[in-house]
């Protein structure tokens, strides 16, 4: 499927939730938006992500 | 300008903080965790705004790598490997003398973050520790503090105030759990940090700083995240997870609990910090006669350094030392057990 990630259009396996995006950006812990709504850590695993969605994905950074 | 115009009236004259603020302000104490590139810039701020009283928190000192973006601190004083909370204070002295800034050369962790922060109004964090700053919401939370989490790395940076209040979320609300299988994270030493990222978040916290102290309606609810370099910039806002274990059950990870000795590799250094059981107050002058003979030993009053040419420590007065050159937290103990033996 085909989403909007990161304001770049990007292919993701179909089914795909966003505990799974996460692991295979390498992200431990995130910022999640998708179509404007944040997702809360707590519903990563039941979030699937559906073609032609709007994914907002930014590190948590812990630098200081 | 006239010697009777007050050194604030550009801070008077703004809408937002007026005379009345600006009393606030003065009255305000703040302690900023870690003169890091992020504390650094923001202690420069609140002691310039007036804020009454900073307590400067950091038990490392300065490197040659940091003066791309710390902004206090200089060649010299990397060189001579001074406290970066030292430094920080004196460079701030002279920028105003009318307030109270007391430097604190200190590791935050769980036996020590009551006494570092139960005397102040609010808490800001500047530290490159994710532990800390997880211990920090706990803390603040049963002390019923606000404190504004800031982060930064490469380009990119996150701010968020964190309130006290029966529906207001904590760090852990938004965070969640850690998610497992995600391989190593980057840190400073592997994608590096712009000091403009890190001055846009220290320039977000002292704003909110400002506004907490004065109880203004203007205080940011949301979480900033942005990145400088791929034009990125949000509001987003973050609800109370009834769930979560910090603010929603009370179920403290970090607070409170007892530990023993600690270690911790050191961001971006090839270094690892060991924290003694118990804070004791080093002889320097008795600890150099009992190292000279193993290598070379020079104190002053804050730090004693030892060489024995493969290993450096740098020890402080409260038995917490930094071992450079060292592969890992196992190794590090083991040298600290042999040359101080606490």
């Amino acid at each position: 499927m085909k989403v909007i990630l990161n304001q770049k259009e990007t292919e993701l396996a179909d089914g795909m939730n966003v505990a799974e995006l996460m692991k295979e950006q390498k992200m431990s812990r995130a910022m999640v938006k998708i179509n404007e709504a944040r997702i809360r850590p707590a519903d990563y695993e039941a979030t699937i992500i559906q073609d032609g969605d709007k994914v907002v994905l930014r590190r948590v950074v812990a630098g200081g | 300008m006239s010697n009777n115009v007050s050194r604030y009236v550009r801070q008077e004259i703004f809408a937002g903080i007026g005379k009345d603020g600006q009393e606030k302000i003065s009255k305000g104490r703040v302690a900023i965790i870690e003169m890091s590139s992020i504390g650094a810039a923001v202690a420069n701020d609140l002691a310039r705004s007036g804020v009454g009283y900073l307590k400067l928190i950091d038990g490392d000192y300065i490197e040659t790598a940091e003066l791309q973006r710390q902004t206090l601190f200089t060649e010299e004083e990397a060189a001579n490997e001074v406290p970066r909370a030292v430094a920080a204070c004196e460079y701030l002295r002279k920028v105003n003398s009318e307030i109270e800034i007391e430097p604190v050369i200190s590791d935050v962790n769980s036996g020590t973050i009551d006494n570092l922060i139960e005397d102040v109004d609010l808490v800001i964090d500047a530290t490159d520790s994710m532990e800390v700053r997880l211990l920090l919401n706990e803390a603040c939370h049963h002390l019923k503090k606000p404190w504004i989490y800031g982060g930064t790395l490469a380009s990119s940076g996150m701010t968020m105030n964190v309130l006290p209040g029966e529906n207001e979320p904590c760090l852990k609300c938004f965070l969640g759990d850690e998610q497992e299988d995600t391989g190593e994270q980057p840190t400073c030493a592997t994608v590096g940090i712009l000091n403009s990222a890190a001055s846009i978040v220290a320039a977000l916290q002292s704003a909110e700083a400002l506004k907490i102290l004065m109880g203004s309606d203007a205080v940011r609810r949301e979480l900033v995240t942005f990145d400088v370099w791929e034009n990125f910039f949000d509001l987003v806002p973050v609800d109370k997870d009834p769930n979560c274990p910090v603010c929603g059950r009370r179920d403290y990870a970090y607070y409170g609990k007892v530990t023993g000795s600690q270690t911790a590799t050191m961001c971006g250094k090839d270094s690892v910090q060991v924290i003694p059981t118990r804070e004791v107050e080093i002889d320097f002058e008795k600890y150099a006669q009992k190292l000279q003979s193993q290598g070379s030993v020079k104190y002053t009053q804050y730090t004693l350094d030892f060489s024995d040419g493969n290993i450096d420590i740098k020890l402080f007065k409260n038995g917490r030392a930094i071992i450079k050159h060292v592969s890992d937290e196992k190794r590090a103990k083991a040298v600290y057990a042999e040359y101080i033996g606490l």
